[in-house]
């Protein structure tokens, strides 16, 4: 069997089958409500399991936290897209990676979750126009990190009895544990785009049209199986991987941030800076404190609510300008003042402006990973102050300026457009002034 | 009683903030008026509590477990009135007032012109965190939020391109800077488990407590230092203050004349408990106040424009103010901080009216500007005064070293593995 726990699979499969309906109505009538209601379910359903876990009566499965972060960053992105036609594919793909990484959260048994590995990255393959350059590396980036995971789990596999994900650390096999472990960590970092193996995203963001929450659909799952697996194996028999790990991690933080200034393309500094910040997320991990990991939870949350709201303004100005570029000022203030706020306000809240969930993450990491290498650790710093520089770059160079008169540059939102940038906000800010009433349940996770 | 005053103050600017800002998003029809009398309003209301809480001299706001890990970690939202402190928050109101009243007119029907009260009422906002704040934490975000406010301001004219990459230039220091009091923090964090001021400006009695992380100590001032450093606009960072004249100017006249240039000198005077232990750190301070206070001198001496010789005066009374810290004087350097801000805030205000001021108006009549000799020139050559003096109008090289030292290598390396990469991932060696 699959090994699903029963309370998940009744969401699971309600959700999945809500998917399935919602996506043929949608193609049959193309009304966003078909579309919307899955991820509105799946917030929903995960989001009263979260918050209503006192009456739960075992621990939650960390895939609850994942998919609610997941499904609550898809429902706004989708909220925030155009309505009419053209986006269609993209809101197939994103619907699809959707469901096959939320089966991935809640998949225990091995093999199960390394065919989900596989195929969450198969509709974004068909973003490439053909059989190219861009294409080549996506492939080769996901052939091998399926092939280190699949691998790294072989070597784990216990003799006898039965195993899962979740258990991994418990009834593995010992005898290769450092070498499992390594491949399961490069299949982890490619997955996630840390350095040296980031290349994959720089492909994926060639392609047209915008690849839509990319990171974090297809990247997200590998920082899954490091919360997840990873970690706990490495904290009972290779404590000694810990520096190396966190020096990568920082080492990928700065890299990606001075990399994030030189960009010219708006989309691809915005993901420069995405990767820099989720870098430093494997940091907080690996110090392997209460603190670092309830921080790195908080903050993935965080991640995805900024990082989602920034792709989708991006989303919707490409879709009307075209490929923006950082050559001259757009001046988009002007036509567009309400994204230009929301823009603004996303990128502060990604980069830790007080007041919003990102502060309270970004805090909770560095004391973690300070309190245990206090001059490694100022690296993060480093890299945070950078991609503040960096966003603000992109920032300026939209929506300051003068507008170009001849361009019809206006973007006019929908009710429900304006409802998903306003929930948004709600979320950074409101749980950015009071944190506690998500930290607690954060703190249950680890 | 007092206390609950004290938090009345400081929440009551946090709910204008957020029903001005609530009736800015949801595009009511918001008219001027409403901006300008909401905050004379929360400006009077404040400054009435303060005035109570300095005649009651001491209060005390706390929120203990703000953000908690159950017995690994806490980050109280702790802020102490007290009334030296009390008199610089007073003297913020009172300024705050006069530029209130001042831009109303000043940018009458300028499309901006909910964004610069918006700003102005966060600013308003995070200036009480920083003068009454108690732990570093509760300081960083209302730091934080000035620089923001700062930067957003300079660049208040956005169809102007010079007024953005100027507040780059303000950005990026401050950044720079922000990495000192963000490591100080945690810093103080790891090696004493606090980041009280008031604990970490007794760091006798926390060496002996963590004798095994007495030297973090130093290290921790020197951050507070270096955090110090961008606001103040000191030595080796003082050149982004006069590009940050592009904003308007009551906002120019409040952050770069009177008040946020003058947290840097607050900074280090809320730790001087800390810094006044280490000779080093406390001399460090004193030669960076002095060698501020002659560059300003000297760049002020020959700029042509009014706001920017303005900019840099007020540089030169910051210098003093980071010397006088380093010498003990503690109500000394209250006394100048407000002293400066009220005379700077009428000089940029008034500013706009040099010209006119100086031939017509019977007031200020001085004739015209005259530009002596500056005196530790005086007994040079001819040549050398030259000399000085051209070095002097290019800022002694301070903007070039940056640019041409710093930042263009760092680019240029960078752009070149990004080409590399370019290559690698998409099969093309050039900037995408």
């Amino acid at each position: 069997m699959l090994g699903f726990e029963a309370d998940n699979l009744f969401l699971l499969g309600f959700w999945s089958l809500l998917t399935i309906v919602g996506l043929a109505l949608y193609l049959a009538f193309q009304v966003r409500a078909f579309i919307l209601a899955p991820p509105v379910i799946a917030v929903l359903g995960s989001g009263w399991m979260l918050w209503g876990q006192e009456a739960h009566d075992g621990p939650l499965n960390l895939g609850v936290f994942f998919l609610f972060t997941l499904a609550l960053s898809h429902m706004l992105s989708l909220m925030m897209l155009n309505a009419h036609a053209g986006g269609v594919r993209i809101k197939l793909v994103s619907v699809l990676s959707m469901l096959i990484t939320g089966w991935a959260y809640f998949i225990d048994a091995p093999w199960g979750f390394a065919s989900l590995w596989l195929i969450s990255t198969i509709p974004q393959a068909f973003f490439f126009d053909s059989k190219n350059k861009p294409q080549k590396v996506f492939i080769l980036h996901h052939g091998i990190s399926f092939l280190a995971l699949v691998v790294g789990l072989y070597l784990l596999m216990p003799a006898q009895g039965p195993w899962g994900i979740s258990n991994l650390v418990l009834v593995a096999d010992r005898e290769h544990t450092a070498l499992a472990v390594g491949l399961l960590v490069m299949a982890a970092f490619i997955r996630q785009g840390i350095f040296p193996f980031h290349l994959w995203f720089k492909a994926s963001y060639k392609t047209k049209p915008f690849p839509l929450n990319i990171g974090f659909y297809v990247g997200n799952l590998g920082f899954f199986l490091f919360v997840k697996s990873i970690m706990p194996l490495i904290e009972a028999d290779l404590m000694h991987f810990t520096p190396f790990i966190l020096s990568w991690g920082i080492v990928s933080g700065l890299y990606f941030a001075n990399m994030s200034f030189v960009q010219r393309r708006v989309r691809s500094s915005v993901f420069y800076v995405m990767l820099s910040q989720f870098s430093m997320l494997i940091c907080g991990l690996e110090v392997g404190s209460v603190t670092g990991k309830a921080g790195v939870l908080f903050q993935f949350l965080s991640y995805g609510l900024s990082f989602g709201g920034l792709t989708a303004c991006l989303y919707l100005l490409e879709w009307n300008l075209g490929e923006l570029k950082m050559r001259r000022f757009h001046g988009l203030q002007e036509s567009n003042p309400f994204v230009g706020l929301c823009f603004l306000l996303f990128c502060l809240a990604a980069v830790a402006l007080p007041f919003t969930m990102g502060f309270v993450g970004e805090d909770l990491i560095f004391h973690a990973v300070i309190e245990k290498y206090p001059l490694v650790g100022l690296g993060l710093i480093l890299a945070a102050a950078l991609n503040g520089l960096s966003l603000f770059r992109v920032y300026s160079f939209l929506f300051r300026g003068t507008r170009d008169k001849i361009l019809d540059d206006r973007i006019t939102l929908a009710f429900w457009q304006k409802a998903a940038f306003a929930m948004l906000l709600i979320l950074l800010f409101g749980f950015g002034i009071y944190p506690k009433l998500l930290l607690d349940h954060v703190l249950s996770f680890v | 009683m007092i206390d609950t005053l004290f938090a009345i103050s400081l929440v009551l600017p946090l709910l204008w903030l957020f029903f001005y800002g609530l009736a800015l998003v949801a595009q009511f029809r918001v008219g001027e008026k409403i901006p300008v009398v909401g905050l004379k309003l929360v400006i009077l209301v404040m400054f009435a509590l303060q005035l109570l809480m300095l005649i009651e001299g001491t209060a005390h706001f706390s929120w203990p477990r703000w953000v908690d890990v159950p017995g690994l970690y806490e980050f109280p939202l702790e802020l102490h009135f007290n009334r030296a402190m009390g008199l610089a928050g007073l003297g913020m109101l009172v300024l705050l007032s006069v530029i209130v009243k001042y831009s109303e007119s000043y940018l009458h029907k300028e499309k901006g012109f909910h964004r610069f009260f918006y700003l102005l009422s966060v600013f308003m906002t995070a200036f009480p965190l920083v003068l009454f704040a108690d732990n570093i934490d509760v300081l960083f975000m209302g730091w934080e939020l000035i620089g923001i406010t700062s930067v957003l301001l300079i660049g208040f004219y956005e169809h102007r391109e010079h007024a953005t990459v100027n507040s780059w230039w303000a950005l990026g220091t401050y950044r720079f800077c922000d990495v000192g009091l963000l490591a100080a923090t945690t810093l103080a964090h790891y090696a004493v488990h606090t980041t009280n001021i008031t604990k970490l400006n007794n760091p006798l009695q926390l060496a002996a407590e963590h004798p095994e992380h007495a030297t973090w100590l130093a290290i921790v001032a020197g951050c507070i230092v270096l955090a110090s450093l961008g606001k103040a606009a000191q030595w080796p960072l003082t050149s982004w203050i006069t590009r940050a004249m592009e904003g308007p100017t009551p906002s120019s006249a409040l952050y770069y004349g009177a008040l946020s240039i003058g947290l840097g000198p607050i900074l280090l005077l809320k730790f001087r408990g800390l810094i006044l232990s280490y000779p080093l750190v406390q001399g460090t301070v004193i030669a960076i106040g002095a060698c501020s206070a002659l560059y300003s001198y000297l760049v002020a001496k020959v700029r042509s424009d009014a706001k920017s010789i303005l900019a840099l005066s007020a540089v030169f009374e910051v210098s003093l103010m980071v010397i006088e810290v380093g010498l003990g004087l503690y109500y000394w350097v209250i006394f100048h901080f407000i002293a400066n801000a009220f005379l700077r805030v009428f000089q940029f205000l008034r500013s706009m009216n040099a010209i006119h001021d100086f031939y017509d108006n019977p007031l200020f009549y001085r004739g015209a500007p005259h530009r002596p000799v500056p005196w530790i020139f005086r007994h040079m050559s001819q040549d050398w005064q030259r000399r000085f003096y051209y070095r002097a109008m290019d800022g002694f090289g301070l903007d070039g070293f940056i640019i041409n030292g710093v930042v263009r290598p760092w680019i240029a390396m960078w752009t070149r593995v990004n080409l590399w990469e370019n290559e690698r991932a998409v099969g093309e060696k050039r900037e995408l």
